[in-house]
């Protein structure tokens, strides 16, 4: 039987990889696949307590189905973003994105 | 054979013996997520990084399954593993001149970032070890789990599921407004 803290932590150390990630590395892509990971430790925590605490109403899980839907939204438009920096800075590590007049 | 997979079967006999079934694949799903969580922030190619990315997705696809949570697996699998790490690749692709860039893609801050994150993660396993949670009766129902996704998404959850609709639209608007290539128009 596996227990709800167990899950839990699996969401924790989820989350905060994924946040070492957001805050060390240079490539801006790599920077979004770190909020990617967060946003998979916030579904497993969601989806955990909605097993745990009521499995009737799946409250958790439609919370995680809008979590999924708008993390996509979220990661198209920053993608464009990023393609439409490199095309005039020619560099996809953030630390040359640092002047805002093109 | 093959040395490390039979050191990984070796591992996986010796894991099987010592927990039950449930906990086992639960060790093994989470097991794998994290180590290719780490891969995802610590690996130098960021096609890597991508790939390690799409195997912590499945096997929290898997998670998800261990959970009673089947359409939220599919779900995961099929937007999450599919279609933004499709979309990751190409970006990748779009902005990679140089293959097998081997520069070192982490900054100058990872060590002020380990302790941050390592404070934050302390400090959050203490508050979860410490708390008692009510555990709800385990009712049998007898909807499906996308039957009762539907119903709910149709009744209770109805202005969310059309609002999400509109950010879509407006994140493929947003998208396409911010992608297209700047054309020059000369003014006469």
């Amino acid at each position: 039987m596996i227990e709800l803290h167990q899950y839990l932590l699996l969401g924790l150390i989820l989350f905060v990889i994924g946040m070492f990630g957001v805050m060390t590395r240079r490539n801006a892509i790599g920077i979004l696949m770190g909020i990617e990971l967060m946003f998979n430790g916030a579904n497993v925590n969601l989806v955990a307590f909605s097993h745990y605490g009521d499995p009737v109403n799946v409250g958790g899980q439609v919370f995680a189905i809008f979590v999924i839907t708008v993390a996509a939204a979220e990661a198209v438009v920053g993608l464009a973003l990023i393609v439409a920096v490199y095309r005039h800075v020619k560099s996809v590590y953030v630390e040359h994105m640092n002047v805002l007049k093109g | 054979m093959f040395p490390p997979l039979l050191a990984c079967l070796a591992f996986l006999a010796f894991m099987a013996v010592l927990v039950s079934g449930n906990q086992l694949v639960f060790y093994l799903f989470a097991g794998l997520a994290l180590v290719s969580a780490i891969g995802v922030v610590t690996v130098k190619n960021v096609m890597n990084s991508a790939l390690c990315l799409s195997i912590t997705l499945l096997n929290i696809a898997g998670i998800f399954v261990l959970l009673h949570a089947e359409f939220l697996a599919a779900v995961q699998v099929v937007l999450y593993a599919g279609g933004i790490m499709v979309l990751i690749v190409f970006a990748i692709l779009l902005t990679q001149r140089l293959m097998g860039d081997q520069h070192p893609q982490t900054n100058d801050q990872w060590g002020a970032a380990l302790a941050i994150c390592l404070m934050l993660g302390v400090v959050m396993m203490m508050v979860i070890k410490g708390t008692t949670f009510v555990a709800a009766p385990a009712a049998a129902s007898v909807e499906t789990n996308v039957g009762t996704l539907g119903r709910l998404l149709l009744t209770t959850y109805l202005i969310p599921f059309e609002v999400a609709s509109v950010v879509l639209l407006a994140a493929m608007v947003g998208v396409v407004v911010i992608a297209k290539k700047d054309t020059e128009t000369k003014s006469s």
